[in-house]
This record gives C-alpha cells, structure tokens and sequence, in this order.
C-alpha cells in the first residue's frame, strides 16, 4: 500500500463522515421546526375553543346587557377578527407578520372579553345564571389553555432559534432557508393585563 | 425558588440512590460468597484439610452464588411485576375510582376534567382518563399505570371538594410529573428488586425448616448454617432496599413538586394544597384496604407516618411546603372551603357554537364534535357537500324519537339501545341473536331491548349512527368487566349472518374509538410508502360504498390513491373484490393509525377527494370518513413529536 492510497481513504473518511453530520444537523432542525409547527397548531386549537364559546357568551349577555350593545358589539367584531387572522396564519406557521397578526388580533379580543367580564359585574342575575358560571369556567380554563400552549410554542421556538442561530448548523440553515421563527408575546403592558377572565375564584 | 435545579436535585439524588440500591444487590452477592466459603473452609478444614491451595478464591463457587443470587433476584422482580404491572385503568378500580363521564354536569367534575386538559398541555402528555374517588374524605391524589399511554389520575373526593381551582392545578401538575417522568415504572422495578432480596431470605428460612431434626451431621449443619445466613442475608438486605427505595420515592416527590411549578408557573397552587392537607383533619389519608400497596403512588401521604419516617414514601408535609415557599412557620391555619354555591355547569359541548357564529342549540354540536382539528383541515377541501352538516344533523337529531333519548341516558339502557341496533330484520338471524343475549347478558336487558326494538327497527337509517353516539357518554360508565361482557355480545350480534355490514363496521369502530385506550407503542410509520397496502383497502372500499357504478368507484379510487402516492399507477392496482371487505378495513385502520401526521393527513385528504368524486357526499359516505377521521385522530403533543 503506498501513502497515496491511504490519502485517499482518509479523505475520503472525511468527506463522507463530513456529510454525514450535516444531514445529522439538517435533520434536527427539521425536527426542532416540526416541534414548533406543532406547537403552534396546539395554540390553534386552544384559540378555536375560545372563538367557538364566544358568540353563547355573547347570546347569553345580550339577554341582561341591552344598555351595552357597543360592548357587546367589540367583542363579536374582536372575534370575527381573529377567527380569519387565525385562518391566515395556520396556513404558514413560519411566516411571522401572519403570527403577529395573530397575536394582535388575540390581544384585542382579551382586552374586548375583559371589558365585558368587568361589565357582567354589575348584573348580578346575570353572573349568577347558570349559562354564565359555565361559560366563565370554560372561558378561564380556555385561558389557561392558550396560555400553557403558547409557553410550550415558545419553549419550542426559544430550541428552534437558538440551535438555528449556533454554529456550525447556522450554515446548513442558512442555505437551506430555515428562518428565524417568532415568540408569541404580548408587548403592550395594557394588553397584557386585559384577558381577565377568572372571577370565578370566589372569596378563597 | 428555582425549579429547574430543585428537580436536577431531585434527579441527581435519585440516580446516586438507585446505583447505592444496585450496589446493595452487589454487597448481597459478596457476603453470601463470603458466607460460603466460610462454611466450605470450616468443614473443609475438618474433614479433608489436605486439599486446597488457597481457600479463600474459588471461581466455581463465586460463579455460582453470584447466579443464584441473581436468579432469586430476577424470579423475584418478574413474579412482583406480574402481579404488580396492571395498567392504570386497574389500578384506579382497585381502589374504589369511578371514570368521570367527559360530558358531565357537576360542576367539581368538569373543573378538574379541565384541570386536567390544562396540565396535560403544560407538561405535554395527552391527557389520561380521570377516575373519582367518592368514598375518600382526604385529601389525596394519584396516578397509576406504567406507560404514558395507560396512565390515569385519580382524584379523592376531599381533593375536589377542598381544594380551589389553582390548588387543584398544582395537585394535577405534580400526577402529571409521575407520569411524565415514570416514577411508576422506576418504583414497580425496585419493588420487584425488592421482593428478589427478599425471596434470598425466604429460601434461607426454607432451608433451615428443610433440615429441621434431619439426623446427618455434618452435612446438615451445613446447610442449617447456610439457611441461617441467607435468611439474615436476606433480610438485613430488604432492610436496608426498604430505607433506600422509600428515600427515592420522597425524591421523586420533591421532583414532582417541583415540576408542578413548572407546569403551572404558579408555587401558591401546590403549596395552598399542600398546606391545607396539613389543616384538614382527615388529612391526605385513604381508608381503601387497597391504599398500603399504592402508598407510593399517592399525592399526599396515605398511610400514617412510621419509624421517623425512615420508611415513609414522602417526605413530612412541611419540608415539602418550605421548599417552595422557604418563610413557611410550621402552622397550619383553619381551612376554609372554595365557594362551590352553583352544583351544576353546562359541558363544553352545548356551550361551543359552530364557527359561523350563529348559536345552535346543543344537540348539533354533538356531531359537529365529532371532526377533529386536523381531519377539518383535509375535509375543508369538500366544504361543498359538507356546509350542510350542521343543518342536517340538527333534522336528524331531532328524528331520534325522546323514549330512545332518555333509554341512551344511561349505562343499562345504552347497551339495549346498541343490541336492539344490530339485530336483524331476517327473522332467523334475529332469532340467533337473542338466543346469544339470553344466554350472556342479564334478563333485564334482554326485556329492555325487546320492549324499545320496535321504535329502534323503525328508525330512518341515517339516524342510526347518530343515536349510537347519544349512547356513548352513558356507556363510558361500564367499568371493564362489564365493557368486556358488552364487547363481546355486540361482536357476535355483528357476527350472527357470518359478515360485516357497513353499518355493523361503523358501529363497533365508534364504540371502540371513544371506549378503549388504544395503544401507540410501535414508532410512527413517516413514509407514505409504508402504507400503500393499507391506504389501498380503505380507499377501495370507500369508492365502492359511495359510488353505484363500479367504473366511476375504480376511478374515484384511482384518483384518490394518486393524490396519497404520486407514483400509483394502475399497474399497481390489484383486481380487488367487488365489495368492500371491512374486516380488511379495521386491519388497514389499525396500521394508519400508526402512522405519523402527515401521512394521515395526506390518507383523509384522498378519503375526502374519493367520495366527492361524483359531486355528491352520501350520508354513508360522509358518516363513513367521520369515523375514518375518527380513528385516525391522534393528538400530538410537544413530547411525541420528538
């Protein structure tokens, strides 16, 4: 055997072994970007819950809350909002102004539900009738819901990002277009304290 | 306090314990060694102090106690497991539990069943059925079965009543952690190593009582001083597993809570229950005569405290609570119960309205349930024929005459309503079937059926599936002896002409989908490839439901196969038989259902484009691809992804 020979296995050893851990990373990114596709469609599933509850809840106030139509109005034009950002953005769940879309819509729809919730205060009938007690009770676990998925999605996304960002996989997504994926935040501090929906915990 | 070092801790903690248990195994097999050559030695020396050149090694007879060491111990894990590894469901019966009904209306019942929902998102484990425990006042919580997929959590009575929403968040979050991180696993194989240490001993008391007044000196002797070796071998060793396997549990406690953080980002949840177990007299106690043999598996210490709590599965109530919350005094304050005024809620189904926003009245959405999310997305290709569901389920529903309603309200009546369903219209089959019911079920349900078969016989087809869906929440009550009993009728009443009908098909995989745990333990099948075969039988036999004449099915499933398999060609079509098989569409189903996402994905968009080949979506049809979708419905979650 000349050295020749065994150049040429070496390099060889090493051009394979070389791909080899590029599809290695290839293939874990792909999974990491399934992981927080999935995560998102978790979120999706929670927020269709909540868009399903709302035109009862809104039935149901109606009956007691004539003198709050404007109200009741913003909460059904907050949904029918959301339900066609939502629409936009489960179709791309890597395209991050349809996300944001949807993470303003959802902010709006918090805020409008909360405002409603504040109302229902002053009609007691009405926060004592049984439509609504079970309305809150699944309206604030939809809450939680939301909120424990958008915490995996973002954990999902936080894996994502970072192995993404790190070297030496940076390369392989670069050219392969795994692009950077959004956190589901809510920045306004206003928007983020409006979803109150829980006044179901009674004097505890 | 920081969770995630709480539970390296935990977790550190428990791995330096379970190498200390193995080396207790290690130390069992030395000393018995020891002990051997030690009585080999001294009677050696006695009788024949010739041979020998060093005494104190000899390979044959390390080999030797080493493997029966190992043997006992073995015997003794795989016997314990056996008797010990019962699936979950089991387990929660065992100890009194009552599977709560998905659609229930007390109102303690539906916040824990979306207690649980909640946590089963946060931790990322599909949520697991939920079992009650009526006659416990304490307060107390567990979580049973060995695999992810057979787990349950149960729920005493005290625990719901006493504890508000977020407490009971906290309390769900750590039965989530056990499972999640298979404490019941890890505990079942120490208890099997555990009874394996134990039987050492029990064999060194049979060999004592074996020789007892035997008259051979010598020998006998031996052997009652090797008994008595291993019996104290044996004994000192279960000992000392006892102390280190409840030292591990009460890590795996601590895991628990603090993974309950995590999961619920919220330390007032756990800690408020935990301190008011404290406060509550009947404390975290349960008086089942089963409870001893779970203790383990419990939220809160079930058995009262012993010997300092060396051998206690947890840890005193107040460590637990100072680790999450460090300026806890010690003292417990009075409790005081969560303002529970209004008993009854209404369940999700009857409050959720259909997307269009119009509000329908509850019945409807019963149906509409029934599409689950992904299955929507690939059915939204056929919106056509589909956008009229709604209206039409609410015909249907209403066509269900209110005697057969109130008869699916409950358990017994829910199975009448089945039998009456699939006995046959030919005289002589019919006669065969309730020969079968008088024989194995009870004469009161056999009356039940015969009293409601005329109203049942009556109904329009199209309603028939639907009422088996009415039946269904009052058929989750059966516990498992009475499901077996009832399986097994419904499948020879299927059985009786010798075939399956489409109806019969649909029926039996309706009931199985919403009654039984199916499993998922074979790895997800991610290429199409693999489910040529399969996706073929299901296809053939939807075209030829659907479709009158045979060339417009052979195109509808042509066209379909190539929508799943880019590169089917007719060459690959195989001459199948004119009618659908639906045994072979049950065996397809099961090996879809093992296949990942987007293969099933893929698999219902063909069903879909399959039965709008001619334009129009029968109600058979469309029944048939609901429960297609049905049972091809798995829901992913964060951790099966991986």
């Amino acid at each position: 055997m000349t050295p020749q020979i065994w150049i040429t296995v070496g390099a060889v050893v090493v051009v394979v072994a070389t791909g080899l851990y590029l599809v290695s990373i290839y293939n874990s990114l792909v999974q990491l970007r399934n992981r927080f596709e999935n995560g998102y469609s978790q979120i999706d599933v929670q927020l269709k819950r909540r868009y399903d509850l709302i035109p009862n809840l809104v039935e149901t106030a109606k009956g007691y809350m004539e003198h709050e139509r404007g109200t009741l109005e913003a909460v059904v034009g907050a949904r029918n909002q959301a339900v066609s950002a939502a629409e936009k953005a489960a179709a791309s769940p890597a395209d991050r102004s349809a996300v944001q879309g949807v993470i303003a819509a959802e902010a709006a729809l918090g805020g409008a539900i909360g405002r409603l919730f504040a109302l229902v205060e002053n009609y007691p009938d009405l926060k004592a009738s049984e439509n609504m007690l079970s309305l809150q009770e699944e309206l604030s676990s939809t809450e939680n819901r939301i909120g424990f998925a958008r915490q995996a999605y973002n954990d999902s996304v936080m894996n994502y990002n970072t192995r993404r960002e790190s070297f030496p996989d940076l390369i392989v997504a670069n050219t392969c277009g795994f692009t950077e994926a959004v956190f589901w935040q809510i920045d306004e501090p206003a928007e983020r304290d409006a979803p109150q929906v829980s006044f179901t915990k009674g004097p505890e | 306090m920081d969770f995630f070092e709480q539970q390296d801790i935990a977790r550190r903690r428990t791995f330096r314990l379970v190498v200390c248990f193995i080396m207790a195994v290690a130390a069992i097999i030395i000393c018995l060694y020891l002990t051997i050559i030690l009585i080999f030695v001294g009677f050696e020396w006695r009788f024949d102090s010739a041979q020998a050149d060093s005494p104190w090694w000899r390979p044959e007879l390390f080999f030797a106690s080493t493997a029966g060491t190992l043997a006992l111990v073995v015997l003794g894990t795989a016997y314990k497991t056996m008797s010990l590894a019962s699936g979950g469901q089991v387990v929660a019966e065992n100890l009194g539990g009552r599977p709560i009904n998905r659609s229930t209306t007390n109102r303690d019942e539906r916040v824990l069943l979306n207690v649980v929902d909640e946590m089963a998102i946060a931790s990322g484990v599909p949520s697991p059925p939920v079992y009650l425990l009526e006659d416990e006042e304490g307060i107390n919580a567990f979580a049973a079965g060995y695999e992810i997929d057979d787990a349950v959590i149960g729920m005493t009575k005290g625990c719901i009543g006493w504890l508000s929403r977020d407490e009971l968040q906290g309390v769900v979050a750590h039965e989530f952690s056990h499972i999640l991180n298979g404490d019941m696993r890890l505990n079942l194989r120490l208890m099997g190593l555990l009874h394996g240490i134990l039987l050492i001993g029990l064999t060194g008391y049979w060999f004592m009582r074996s020789t007892r007044g035997g008259g051979a000196r010598g020998r006998g002797a031996a052997i009652i001083v090797l008994g008595l070796a291993l019996f104290l071998i044996g004994y000192i060793g279960v000992f000392f597993a006892k102390l280190i396997k409840a030292a591990v549990s009460r890590q795996r406690e601590y895991l628990a809570d603090a993974s309950a953080i995590q999961f619920t980002r919220n330390p007032e949840g756990i800690a408020g229950a935990l301190r008011k177990i404290g406060s509550v007299q009947s404390g975290a106690r349960v008086t089942n005569s089963q409870a001893k043999q779970a203790s383990h598996m419990f939220f809160g210490d079930a058995l009262k405290q012993s010997f300092f709590g060396w051998f206690s599965t947890h840890p005193p109530l107040e460590d637990r609570i100072r680790r999450i919350d460090p300026a806890f005094e010690g003292t417990f304050p009075k409790p005081r119960r969560p303002d529970r005024s209004h008993e009854e809620l209404i369940p999700l189904s009857r409050l959720q309205v259909d997307s269009t926003g119009t509000p329908t009245p509850a019945s409807d959405q019963r149906w509409k349930k029934k599409v689950p999310f992904q299955p929507a997305e690939a059915l939204r290709r056929v919106r056509s024929p589909l956008s009229d569901d709604i209206a039409w389920a609410r015909t249907i529903e209403s066509e269900i005459p209110s005697s057969l309603h109130e008869l699916v309200n409950e358990a017994f009546g829910a199975r009448a309503a089945i039998y009456g369903l699939l006995l046959d219209q030919r005289a002589n089959i019919g006669r065969r079937q309730l020969a079968r019911l008088k024989e194995h079920a009870d004469a009161a349900l056999l009356r039940e059926v015969e009293k409601h078969q005329p109203s049942i016989g009556a109904l329009p087809p199209e309603v028939r599936l639907p009422l088996v869906e009415l039946a269904i929440p009052a058929l989750r009550q059966l516990n498992s002896d009475q499901y077996r009993s009832f399986y097994e009728n419904m499948n020879h009443l299927i059985r009786a002409d010798r075939k399956i009908r489409l109806f019969e098909f649909l029926l039996r995989r309706v009931v199985q989908n919403h009654l039984e745990f199916r499993k998922k333990r074979r790895r997800p099948l991610r290429s199409a490839k693999q489910v040529v075969a399969a996706s073929a039988k299901l296809l053939w036999a939807l075209a030829h439901v659907g479709e009158d004449i045979n060339r417009d099915a052979d195109s509808a499933f042509k066209r379909s196969m190539q929508l799943v398999f880019a590169t089917y060609t007719t060459k690959n079509s195989r001459s199948a038989p004119d009618l659908p098989d639906f045994a072979a569409v049950d065996d397809a189903l099961e090996r879809l259902s093992f296949s990942s996402t987007t293969v099933k994905k893929r698999v219902l968009q063909a069903c879909a484009v399959c039965i709008e080949h001619d334009g129009l979506a029968t109600v058979e049809e469309i029944q048939l691809v609901r429960v297609i979708a049905e049972t091809l419905n798995c829901p992913m979650s964060a951790s099966e992804s991986a």
